[in-house]
């Protein structure tokens, strides 16, 4: 916008002092009104001499004087105008990075939060079912354990058993077990004797 | 006709070796009077031993005749099919000793009948077994370790 103006106000220079010239070569200087009287009007006198060159030469040194300085102007307002585009263009450029790089800083948080939270939250469910994992394979260990634990105590009185046999082998003299023989059968004489005379 | 066997014989396989012995002893005498009646021989005298064991079942017979020894068969055998037989199993075979004074004692305390079957069984550790026609009596050191179980559990435990 600036530069327009500048070159319309150099336009404008460059046209009043043409125009000023070429008033000068075509109408020569006029007769001031209260010069004029009526002796005069009667007599006309001689028109006074005018050098075209020298006004033309003046008029063109003044329109390029006035093209320098508005030269001069315009570069000095350029250069200005240059600058402070050169700064509005550098704030400019500034502020947008900086919102660019708030929104991307705030996008940023947004979604390390989220992920935070989801992480949090995943770590509870794993924790949750680790612990659940653990209670229930305590429990079944611990099952096991007591089933295990059960069924050696039922193999125990054969195992206990098995030894006495080989430890003995076969030469056990049963004659060493009659008097027991006989207390168990005495023990349960009417047992015995009710199942084998039942049908006698 | 009830038959009271001496404990030396009182067992099931005993009377059944005898009853054998006693249709062979009939089969023979069978043959022996065929001969007789033909005028080859006379008839033989029963053998001792078949003797002494009839007189172990309390049976009085001469077995002099055919017809005589088939009455002692036929009531041995029908007093077989009913006689109250306890078995009994040991750890190992019961001596002699052991199995008469074991019977001697049932013929006094159950019934002068009774026969006995000693088996054997090898998974017995100590004890015996009584099993009647209907029920069985564990008397083995293995059940008695069975039924302690779960003190004999604590016990390895405080070991």
């Amino acid at each position: 916008m600036l530069y327009i103006v500048a070159i319309a106000v150099l336009a404008l220079v460059a046209l009043a002092g043409w125009y000023q010239a070429w008033r000068a070569g075509r109408h020569p200087a006029a007769v001031p009104h209260h010069a004029k009287s009526p002796l005069a009007h009667a007599a006309p006198a001689a028109p006074p001499s005018l050098d075209l060159d020298d006004a033309q030469r003046q008029a063109g040194d003044q329109l390029s004087d006035s093209i320098q300085r508005a030269s001069e102007m315009f570069q000095k307002n350029l250069t200005v105008q240059a600058l402070k585009i050169n700064d509005e263009l550098e704030g400019l450029a500034g502020r947008r990075l900086r919102q660019q790089v708030d929104d991307f800083n705030r996008v940023l948080d947004s979604l390390t939060a989220t992920a935070s939270a989801s992480v949090g939250q995943l770590e509870t469910l794993i924790d949750q079912r680790r612990k659940a994992l653990e209670a229930s394979m305590s429990t079944q260990v611990l099952e096991d354990k007591q089933r295990t634990m059960q069924r050696f105590y039922d193999r125990l009185s054969d195992v206990v058993a098995s030894y006495i046999i080989e430890s003995l082998g076969k030469e056990v003299d049963l004659s060493g077990q009659l008097p027991f023989v006989l207390k168990v059968l005495e023990d349960n004489q009417d047992i015995i004797k009710r199942d084998l005379l039942d049908d006698y | 006709m009830t038959i009271n066997p001496d404990s030396a014989i009182a067992t099931p396989l005993a009377i059944q070796g005898f009853v054998e012995r006693l249709e062979d002893w009939q089969t023979h005498l069978q043959q022996q009077e065929i001969k007789r009646r033909l005028r080859l021989g006379d008839l033989d005298s029963p053998d001792r031993q078949l003797l002494k064991d009839l007189r172990l079942l309390q049976i009085e017979s001469d077995l002099a005749t055919t017809e005589t020894v088939g009455e002692v068969i036929k009531a041995i055998k029908l007093w077989l099919k009913s006689a109250p037989v306890l078995h009994l199993t040991f750890s190992t075979q019961a001596d002699r000793h052991s199995q008469t004074a074991i019977i001697d004692w049932l013929h006094q305390q159950i019934n002068p009948s009774v026969l006995v079957e000693f088996t054997v069984d090898g998974s017995i550790a100590a004890g015996f077994v009584v099993r009647t026609k209907n029920h069985l009596y564990n008397f083995t050191a293995n059940e008695a370790l069975w039924r302690s179980r779960r003190k004999l559990g604590e016990l390895v435990q405080h070991v």
